[in-house]
Parts: structure tokens; C-alpha cells; sequence
């Protein structure tokens, strides 16, 4: 039962992984909810879809944020895999640089979670270079909770919310 | 001869009312001089978010702010600039507050202190003193002092035998005034604000002259704001709470009471 | 003749003397009252009287807002104007005290605006204690007719500090963050001024970057805050209220905290001289001290976890803070110094954002409890006697203290579906007298100023 409800928080947050470009429009993960399932599950090269090395590319196949629990900044195994395939993009992508920005849920006070944020992006960032990212293609910043992917007050809005966010700055050169 | 009886009386009695007003007025003198509208200097820096140089230095960062539909910006404050300057002294006389319809309500007259019944209002205007009307007062207070000695010895049997009745007034009155007065329970718990209030209570309950703040001047001048808001706390509460709902057949005991009060730590 | 009335008169002063002895010996019942209570003290406030049309809406303005004031400092109780009996036509005569008794009145404000020729405004006033019949207080303030709002404020202050014994707070203003919804349907958040009772509202800063948190500076001049800027960074500016003028703190020309961390809320020591901010360096969340003449940074905590919100005592001698270093979010004390940190916090749940009260025995702050509901509470600064929650409730945020430490406000999150409904609000030290602020539109973050001199 646990395990089943994380896995459809996962499926929503990739829901809402997809929307990334879109920053304005809030997805709404019920109505969404039935073609999730966007995990690729080879190489960080798609045959069809996004151009190859646009931030739409790197979202929809390395996929472009992963998920913490409550009040945590430790990654998941999900949150690791994620970022291998992050990390594997960018080697391929070696051009770009990239901004992890990371997010807090609306249940904590409000500069509590702007270090928190912090926390969650530095975990992401630090989990890249030991995957070989260059440090210096990495900004972090963290947005607290006051940039929400999701704002519904339920627990999976917020399961939604709590992420480092990787955004490819600069596009390809290749 | 007579006339020299007469002044001689009348100068005695009109030493005690003069003493007695000593003991009352005081505190009325002091509030007169307060009276006084004191002039109080405004330092007005004007608002200070209505003072805004026109134009903020150059900053990379953060642009100017925009317009707002749904509050004013700064930039659209009203400026006023105008300093409110300090008060000169009123021109006008001390306003010397009297009692405008009559004024003896107003002030309650002071009675001599150790007296019960008499009216000594009145005998400020007695033109002449008159030994008749004197004896029948006399011969008030005294069935009065007689009846009061009575209780008064019945209290010190009863001292002796439990303090029973004693024990009870005391219960009726603490709760009763308790009913009336503000704690203290909100000020600085590290400070003394007991103060203590002398009653003299009417058969009635109802106070027969104003309540006495003992060491007045000590709380009532105290630096400390917090002790002189007690006193007037406790005063007000023993007015308010009158009339006293008291057993008339024990007045002897409660004609007379000392109210300690110390509501700090209440809660 | 004479010698029958003479010993008559001997007689009588021989029983003048005897009545006098047993009642001076009689002894006073002694009763020790130590209960009272704290119900709020019924005060009558009629318009303050004007001679022409213009100053007597003069006088009915500040009467209100005054009316308003005490009303909502939960102490005191206006009475009903309908019930007034006595019309007040020249405050420097006495009042008839009984009919201000009669409807419960304990105290009675009288007031008097006159505006002359020159477009001067003068307000006078007396204070009286309908029970002792005493004036208490007799002020008069001169000002210009556009100032009538302030004194208003001045005049609750002077009739609430007499009355109570302690410093008033009406004359005060909160910065908070004033959220809108901008264009692109994105959360904008502002900040803005307004006076303690919400008169005046008006914005700082533009919808270009999101202001968060503000505190005041001693001298009520500057605010400083966090930007979330548009390159993401947060990061602490100072906001010059006379000139409108920002500065960012830590970066430009500067001391820089990082190479890349992020600088969070500063607050101002007492003195004014320095702030004090929580900062990213290395990857963890410190407290420094900034020296704003000298322009030193300098590091006071040092701990792999995350510390943040510091918070100056009054004194400016100890910090409180909020640190995960034992797991969870708690409050630490410590020295100006950073020495001696102390833990003063132990219950379940997790406590942020402290803030020490100028009154420099309690410590407000917001705890998280089991289950996820919040709470506004105090605690001794030395962490000793337990905790008083205040106020319990879905979301709380950012607790700030009146200038007299009586009361206390912060931002409350209503549940809704759709998205938390923030709103800001005030609750005095007894948990009492909770109400709302009024704002346009959602708020949150207040911040307090000191009293305005």
C-alpha cells in the first residue's frame, strides 16, 4: 500500500516534471493522471520527440526532477537513479550548463525552508559531480516554497513540491 | 466671655475640619497641579514612508517599483512634509477644574476622622456656635460609640472563643472585592505591588467617606507606573464594589477595614 | 450663667475626647485580597469636542481610531456612546462623574480639537478615573490636521500607559508582505507598510522579484529582507524608508558570504550598529554578525547542520536561533559571540523562527507538532518554566512582538483546497484577543516596528 501510493506520487511528479517548461501552468495531477509513465529506460537519446539537447529533451528523457521526502534532503533511490540519467545527459550534452533549483513544501515556515531548499539542491548537485559533472557548469539556488509546482494543500501537491528542479541553462551547442 | 467660649469652640472645630481636610485633601491638591494641560512636543519626523526622496539611487538588481492597482505606491504618498511644532505654552489660565453644576457631590466633603454621624458639611456656616446642636450630636455619636464598643468587645470575646465570624467577613469581603478589582497578574512579576486600602463602611455597606491608600505618597509618586496603576486599581475596586453585602448585626466588625491587596500573582 | 454654660462645654469636650478613644482604638477588619481579574477595563471616549464642523470631524476621527486602539489592545472596553448621559461640551470643566459611573464608564476621555488660522491642529485631553474623581492625565499636542492620525495613536498610548503602567504600542507601523497574483498567474509578493491598527497601507517594493521577510531597524528607518531575485538568488537587502533607496548586503560591492550560497533574513542588534543573518557557506546554513559601519562578516556559528533565524535579545548581549543540529529544527541561545549555545527548547515536534521579546524574558516562536499542526508559542529565554502556546492552528509563520511585548503578531494559514489562505494576525501574551489585521488581500511576514519617535 505504501509503496503504491509512492509510486503514484512518483508518477505525478514526473506528471509535473513534464510540465518544467511551463512553469506558469499548474498541472493538475488528477485530471492528468492517465498518460504518466514518460520514465525512459535507455540511453539519454530519444528517437522521436523533443530536438536532442534542448531542455525539453533533457526532461523528457533523463528526466528533470526528483523528489524528497518530508522535511528531508537525502535522495531517494528514485532520486539517485534520476540523476545518473541526469548526469549521463549532460556528458552527452557537454556544452550545457545547468541551474538546480530546489523547492520546499508549504508546511514549513518560510526561511526554514529557503535553507532547505538550498539543502535539496546542493544534494542534487553534489550527487552530479560525483557522476562526473563539472561543478562549474552547476548553479544552485533554492526557492523555498514560494515558487510551487503544485498548489492544491494535499499531501500529494506537496510530495510534488518538494524537489530539486535541473534546468538546462544554456542550450546545445551540438 | 460667651463670645470668647464661642470662638474658642469654634476655632476648635474648625482646626479639626482643617486637619481632617489635611488628611483628605492632598491627593485632591496633587491632581490640581496635574490639571494643568502640559504642552507635549511632537518630534514629528512626518510618517516615514510618506518622506521619500523622488528619485532612489541607481540599483542593478531590483527595478523601480511599478504601479499597483490595489495599493497606493510610495511614490503616490501624500508628502506631508509639515512638522508639527512643538507646543508652546497654553496662553489660557490654569484650567482649574470645579465642579461645573454643584460642587459638593463632586468633591466628597471629608469627614473628621475618628467621627461617625455628624454632618459636618454643615457646620462651616454655622455662623454662631451653638452648644445645643453640639450636645445632640454628641449624643448621636455616642449611642453610636456605645453600640460600637459593645461589638467591639464582642469581637474580642469571640477572639477568644474562634474566629469564626471574623473568619466568615473576611471570605465575604475578599470575594466580594475580588469581583472588583483588576489584577495585577499582567505586570513584571518581579515587582512588589501590594498596597494596602483603609475602608470606613456604612451600615449599609456603602462607603461613609473616601478610601485611604495607606503610604499614599509612597505608591502614588513611586517611578514605578506599575505600582501607582495598583493603587488606583485597589482604589477604584473598593468604590466600585460598594455597597458591601455584609451581616448588619456584625457592622462593629466591618465598620472598619484594611484591604491588603496583592493580585500579581493570581494566575 | 456663664459657669452652667461653662461646664456644659467642659463636659462636652470631655465627651468629644472620650467618643474619639474607642473608635481610634477600634481595630480595622484586615482582609488580604490577592485574586482579581482580567476582565478589560470599560473606558468612555466621546468625540472629541471641536469648535467649527471641520475639527469636530476632527475630534470624531480620533476619538474612533482611538475607541479602535484600546479596543483592540483587549484591555480596556469601549462603552456604547448611545449610552452617554453627560454630553461633554468643554473638557476643562469637571465631569458629572455619576453619570459616567451609572453606565459603567470607569475611565472617561474628554478631548478638544481646535484648528486656527494658520492650519495648526491642537489636540488637548483629560484622563479621569470616574471612581476616585481624580483627573489621571492632561496632555495637549499640537500638529498639522494631516498629522490627526498619529496623535491619535500618541493620545492611545499616553491614556494605555497610564491606565496600565505599561509603555503603549499604538504608534507603530508593521512591515509585512503584502501576496497578489501576478499576470501570469505566479505569486507576487510585495512588501508593504502599514500602521499597527492597518490605517495607511502602502508598497515598498515592485513585482520584479519576491520580498520575503522583512524586519525593522531600531530607529524605524530601515527594513531589511530577503529578495528572491530574478536570477533566483535570495538574497539580504537593506531598504532606506526616506529615500527608498535598496542595497543588497552581501554581494556587488560587498562582502561576499560565497561563492554561490545564498543570505537569508537579517535582524537588527538593538544598537542599530549590526545585523545579524543567517548565510549559506559550504553548503550549511551559519549565523553571522555583519558590522554595518565597518563592514566586517563575520562567521558566529559553525555546525554541518542548518542554523538560521538568529534573533537579538534586547540587550544585544544573546541570539536565539533555530538549528537542526540535534535532528530536528530546535532554539539554541547563545552570546553575541556565538559562545555558550544552549538549547532552551526540548518538546516534540519542531520549533523555527524565534523572535525574543523587547522585553527580553520570553522567546516567541512557531513549533510544528506531531501531526503536522502548528503552533504560536513563548518561552522563557533560558528555556526554563515550560512553554505557553498562544495559538494553535493549520500553518504559522514569522511571530514579531509589539514594541511593549504584550502582544504579538504573525502569519496564519487557513486551509483551503485550493491553496493555504494567509492572513496576519495578533494574539496578546495570555492567548487572548486573537484577531485578524487588516489587509488587501492575502499577507504574511509582519514585522513590528519599534515605537516611532
Amino acid at each position: 500500500m505504501m509503496r503504491l501510493t509512492f509510486a503514484a506520487v512518483a508518477a505525478l511528479g514526473l506528471l509535473a516534471s513534464a510540465c518544467a517548461s511551463r512553469p506558469d501552468v499548474d498541472p493538475d495531477p488528477i485530471t492528468n493522471g492517465g498518460s504518466g509513465n514518460v520514465t525512459p529506460d535507455n540511453g539519454p537519446v530519444q528517437p522521436e520527440g523533443p530536438t536532442p539537447g534542448t531542455p525539453e529533451h533533457f526532461a523528457a528523457t533523463a528526466g528533470d526532477r526528483v523528489f524528497y521526502g518530508y522535511d528531508r534532503h537525502d535522495l531517494t533511490n528514485e532520486a539517485r537513479e534520476t540523476l545518473r540519467q541526469q548526469a549521463a545527459w549532460l556528458a552527452s550534452y557537454s556544452n550545457t550548463r545547468v541551474l538546480i533549483a530546489g523547492n520546499a513544501d508549504e508546511r514549513g515556515t518560510r526561511e526554514y525552508n529557503l535553507a532547505l531548499g538550498a539543502r535539496r539542491a546542493n544534494a542534487a548537485r553534489d550527487f552530479l559531480v560525483a557522476q562526473g559533472v563539472d561543478p562549474s557548469r552547476i548553479e544552485t539556488v533554492s526557492y523555498g516554497k514560494e515558487r510551487p509546482t503544485c498548489r492544491q494543500s494535499t499531501e500529494e501537491c506537496w510530495a510534488i513540491n518538494r524537489n530539486a528542479t535541473t534546468v538546462i541553462q544554456s542550450g546545445s551547442m551540438s | 466671655m460667651r463670645q470668647v467660649f464661642g470662638f474658642i469652640a469654634s476655632a476648635l472645630i474648625h482646626l479639626a475640619l482643617v486637619a481632617t481636610g489635611f488628611i483628605y485633601f492632598p491627593q485632591a491638591a496633587r491632581y490640581a497641579s496635574d490639571s494643568v494641560i502640559l504642552p507635549v512636543e511632537l518630534v514629528t519626523l512626518a510618517d516615514v514612508t510618506n518622506v521619500r526622496a523622488a528619485r532612489p539611487g541607481p540599483e542593478p538588481v531590483l527595478p523601480e517599483p511599478a504601479p499597483d492597482p490595489v495599493m497606493p505606491e510610495p511614490e503616490t504618498q501624500p508628502e506631508p512634509e509639515t512638522q508639527p511644532e512643538p507646543t508652546p505654552l497654553p496662553d489660557e489660565p490654569e484650567p482649574e477644574p470645579e465642579a461645573e453644576p454643584e460642587p459638593a457631590p463632586a468633591e466628597p466633603v471629608p469627614e473628621p476622622e475618628p467621627e461617625p454621624e455628624p454632618e459636618p458639611r454643615r457646620q462651616p456656616v454655622e455662623p454662631e456656635l451653638d452648644l445645643d446642636d453640639l450636645s445632640r450630636l454628641i449624643d448621636l455619636s455616642r449611642q453610636d460609640t456605645r453600640s460600637g464598643a459593645a461589638e467591639t468587645g464582642d469581637t474580642r470575646r469571640g477572639a477568644g472563643e474562634g474566629t469564626d465570624m471574623t473568619a466568615t467577613l473576611q471570605d465575604m469581603l475578599r470575594s466580594q472585592i475580588a469581583r472588583c478589582t483588576r489584577s495585577n497578574a499582567d505586570a513584571p512579576a518581579d515587582m512588589d505591588l501590594r498596597v494596602v486600602v483603609e475602608l470606613r463602611l456604612e451600615r449599609d455597606g456603602s462607603l461613609t467617606s473616601p478610601p485611604r491608600l495607606r503610604d499614599e505618597a509612597r505608591v502614588m509618586n513611586s517611578p514605578n507606573p506599575f505600582l501607582r496603576v495598583a493603587g488606583e486599581r485597589a482604589m477604584r475596586a473598593v468604590i466600585d464594589c460598594q455597597p458591601y453585602r455584609l451581616p448588619p448585626e456584625a457592622y462593629a466588625q466591618w465598620r472598619l477595614l484594611e484591604v491588603n491587596v496583592d493580585t500579581q500573582n493570581n494566575r | 450663667m456663664i459657669i452652667a454654660r461653662l461646664a456644659r462645654l467642659a463636659a462636652l469636650l470631655a465627651a468629644l475626647a472620650l467618643l474619639a478613644a474607642p473608635a481610634l482604638a477600634q481595630t480595622p477588619l484586615r482582609v488580604d485580597v490577592t485574586d482579581g481579574h482580567l476582565d478589560p477595563m470599560p473606558v468612555a471616549i466621546p468625540d472629541f469636542i471641536g469648535a467649527d464642523r471641520r475639527a469636530a470631524d476632527a475630534g470624531a476621527d480620533i476619538a474612533r481610531v482611538i475607541n479602535n486602539n484600546l479596543a483592540n489592545s483587549g484591555l480596556f472596553t469601549p462603552v456604547d456612546p448611545d449610552a452617554f448621559i453627560e454630553q461633554i461640551e468643554n473638557i476643562d470643566l469637571r465631569p458629572r462623574f455619576g453619570d459616567w459611573r451609572v453606565i459603567n464608564a470607569s475611565a472617561l476621555l474628554v478631548g478638544r480639537v481646535t484648528i486656527d488660522g494658520e492650519d495648526r491642529m491642537q489636540i488637548s485631553f483629560r484622563l479621569w478615573d470616574t471612581a476616585t474623581e481624580q483627573q489621571l492625565l492632561g496632555l495637549q499636542f499640537a500638529t498639522t490636521p494631516d498629522n490627526w492620525r498619529r496623535i491619535a495613536h500618541k493620545v492611545s498610548d499616553a491614556v494605555y500607559e497610564r491606565l496600565t503602567g505599561e509603555q503603549g504600542y499604538f504608534d507603530s507601523r508593521i512591515v509585512y508582505v503584502a501576496e497578489s497574483t501576478g499576470a501570469d498567474g505566479q505569486t507576487l509578493r510585495r512588501l508593504a507598510v502599514m500602521d499597527q491598527d492597518g490605517a495607511n497601507p502602502s508598497l515598498l517594493t515592485d513585482r520584479t522579484y519576491m520580498a520575503l521577510l522583512p524586519n525593522y531597524s531600531p530607529s524605524t528607518q530601515q527594513i531589511t529582507f530577503v529578495a528572491q531575485r530574478e536570477d533566483g538568488r535570495n538574497m539580504s537587502y537593506l531598504y532606506d524608508l526616506a529615500t527608498g533607496r535598496r542595497e543588497s548586503l552581501f554581494d556587488g560591492g560587498g562582502p561576499s558570504i560565497s561563492g554561490e550560497g545564498q543570505s537569508l533574513a537579517p535582524r537588527f542588534a538593538p544598537d542599530g550598529r549590526s545585523l545579524v543573518v543567517a548565510a549559506e557557506r559550504h553548503g550549511s546554513h551559519h549565523i553571522f554578525r555583519y558590522d554595518l559601519r565597518s563592514r566586517i562578516l563575520r562567521q558566529i556559528t559553525n555546525h554541518p547542520a542548518d542554523d538560521v533565524s538568529p534573533s537579538y535579545a534586547p540587550g544585544g548581549d544573546q541570539i536565539v536561533f533555530s538549528s537542526n543540529r540535534s535532528g530536528r529544527s530546535q532554539l539554541y541561545v547563545m552570546t553575541a559571540d556565538g559562545a555558550d549555545v544552549t538549547r532552551i527548547t526540548f518538546a516534540e515536534g519542531q520549533y523555527y523562527a524565534p523572535a525574543w521579546s523587547p522585553r527580553g524574558d520570553l522567546v516567541a516562536f512557531v513549533r510544528q507538532q506531531a501531526g503536522g499542526r502548528f503552533a504560536l508559542g513563548v518561552v522563557r529565554a533560558d528555556g526554563s518554566g515550560g512553554e505557553r502556546i498562544l495559538y494553535e492552528g493549520y500553518f504559522v509563520d514569522s511571530p514579531t512582538w509589539a514594541p511593549n511585548g504584550r502582544i504579538l503578531a504573525f502569519t496564519r494559514g487557513d486551509f483551503d483546497r485550493n491553496g493555504t489562505q494567509y492572513s496576519i494576525w495578533s494574539v496578546d501574551l495570555a492567548g487572548f484577543n486573537l484577531r485578524r489585521l487588516p489587509t488587501q488581500g492575502a499577507a504574511s511576514d509582519p514585522a513590528w516596528s519599534p515605537l516611532i519617535e
